[in-house]
């Protein structure tokens, strides 16, 4: 395992974890953008794109409502596409097997990971008594902000660093004794998992105003894409002119009726 | 009703005229600093920290009271805890109640209240609105563009989300001045409830079309016929949603799928 790319991608790490936890909020955290990135800089985008479709749907689960933390999108997104790709050094096509005994491994770290990260945001109270106790307050609250931007982007340099050195000959190890129907399942459960972030999805939104939508939706997408098998960007286009009509429709009836 | 609305218009723009503007040097500032307002978060005050280096640049600008710039800051530094997006509104408006408390028209309690009722109510819409919402629908455009395009998903994604985001930062921080007291009064005009209600609507739909489409593009099984498949995938949705709805844990659902995958694999619908 190259020792520059693990740090190259922990480095970049450091930066995504900050725009998830410390700054901006941009969501240049999220899979679909965090993966690619990665991917981009491991030499494989193309995976790093199949990677953060997946784990995007998968994660439309993650909402950090209040005070509750959720389980870390970004780090998942982070370390499942770099411990796939960093040990692949031929150009060819990554197995999605192996991608889903990485995802799963990274499954089982995050809830460490998890606990890791309450206990920072615990520790992190030494922030306030720092501000509160410097001479002059407004310097110390800005030294505040300044020191919790550092606290996290080592926080998310270092776990990568040590995931990606530490953990995939344990990964290699165990998947070179997986059988052909264990990696076929693996397969087979890479390609199912969006489905759970679909329907997590869909617990929390009205099904019974938004019927219409959802089957709209699926009967234009099956006849264009399944029937006609037209797969350029024009249907996508008038896929999205047909929701704004049926939203606008939708809008002036309730205009109406009120 | 074009007379309602002329007459909705008249209102507004009475109102506009009738409010404080931020300069926009200040307005800049404000917002870049808003963009620091998770660094120092903790489970002791949340925000706090945030929000009062939030207040910095305009506590420095405004003639001081009874009370000086420390002392306004210290009255900051408390629990404060809202969505990260909708915390300019707060910000704004608070900048403005203290210019009032400068000049002894406003009192440090009633801030105080104005802070705290604002805090709960924006932080509870704007999770429905920016998580619940929004990053979903740009996420799920983003994928269905992957689906199709791939190469411009990560950047749909971005100017998606953000173009939403960097509105609700810069017009939240500018009208929570301009309204002040009266902010309520600016998000009963912007409606937000109806914009969260279509953006549902959209992610509705989104799903409707990924559904299919997913299955089509990215779930290349054997052995099993497209339609089939269409029914086993609804059946699969169906049973986390339900699953969702009981509470039953992540662990015990990817568990779940994974028991599944290994046994449809071994029973031979294996993927090519």
């Amino acid at each position: 395992m190259p020792f520059l790319d693990t740090l190259q991608v922990a480095l970049v790490a450091g930066l995504l974890g900050l725009d998830r936890l410390a700054f901006g909020q941009f969501m240049f955290s999220q899979p679909i953008v965090a993966a690619p990135l990665i991917g981009a800089l491991l030499g494989d985008v193309h995976t790093g794109l199949m990677i953060g479709v997946v784990l995007e749907l998968y994660w439309l689960r993650c909402m950090p409502v209040g005070g509750h933390v959720p389980k870390d999108a970004t780090l998942s997104a982070v370390l499942t596409t770099g411990l796939t790709l960093l040990p692949v050094q031929s150009a060819e096509a990554v197995d999605p097997a192996w991608i889903a005994w990485v995802f799963l491994w990274v499954g089982v770290l995050l809830v460490p990971v998890g606990r890791l990260e309450q206990w920072l945001r615990r520790k992190n109270a030494w922030l306030i008594r720092g501000a509160l106790s410097s001479a002059s307050l407004d310097r110390g609250i800005a030294r505040s902000v300044g020191m919790g931007v550092l606290v996290f982007f080592i926080y998310y340099f270092g776990i990568t660093c040590a995931v990606l050195g530490l953990s995939w000959p344990f990964l290699i190890r165990g998947y070179s004794v997986l059988s052909y129907e264990v990696l076929q399942g693996l397969k087979l459960f890479f390609y199912l998992l969006p489905a759970m972030g679909m329907a997590s999805l869909l617990s929390y939104k009205d099904l019974v105003s938004g019927r219409v939508h959802l089957g709209v939706g699926g009967a234009a997408s099956l006849l264009l894409f399944v029937v006609f098998m037209m797969q350029s960007g024009w249907p996508l286009l008038f896929l999205f002119l047909l929701a704004m009509t049926m939203i606008l429709v939708q809008k002036r009836r309730s205009v109406a009726s009120s | 009703m074009t007379v309602q609305r002329r007459k909705c218009k008249e209102e507004m723009s009475r109102e506009e005229t009738e409010t404080k503007q931020l300069s926009f040097p200040l307005l800049v500032q404000t917002v870049f600093r808003g963009l620091f307002i998770q660094s120092a978060w903790n489970y002791e005050n949340f925000q706090g920290i945030g929000f009062a280096y939030n207040m910095i640049p305009f506590l420095r600008r405004i003639p001081s009271g009874q009370e000086g710039m420390q002392d306004i800051l210290k009255r900051h530094v408390t629990c404060f805890n809202t969505n990260p997006y909708l915390s300019g509104m707060i910000v704004g408006g608070v900048m403005r109640m203290e210019e009032e408390h400068a000049a002894g028209r406003v009192t440090a309690d009633q801030i105080e209240s104005y802070k705290k009722g604002l805090t709960g109510a924006l932080g509870a819409l704007g999770d429905s609105l920016i998580w619940g919402a929004l990053r979903p629908l740009a996420g799920l455009v983003a994928v269905l563009v992957a689906l199709l395009a791939e190469s411009l998903a990560p950047l749909i994604f971005l100017i998606l989300y953000n173009a939403g985001a960097l509105w609700f930062r810069v017009t939240g921080v500018r009208n929570g001045y301009a309204y002040g007291a009266n902010l309520l009064a600016y998000l009963k005009k912007i409606d937000l409830q109806q914009k969260i209600y279509w953006m549902n609507c959209f992610i509705l739909f989104a799903i409707g079309v990924l559904l299919p489409l997913w299955i089509f593009q990215a779930v290349p099984v054997m052995n099993f016929t497209y339609l089939g498949l269409f029914g086993f995938m609804c059946i699969l949705i169906g049973s986390f949603w339900i699953a969702e709805r009981k509470g039953i844990s992540l662990l015990f659902q990817v568990a779940a799928l994974l028991l599944l995958s290994e046994l449809l694999a071994h029973v031979g619908w294996l993927p090519l």
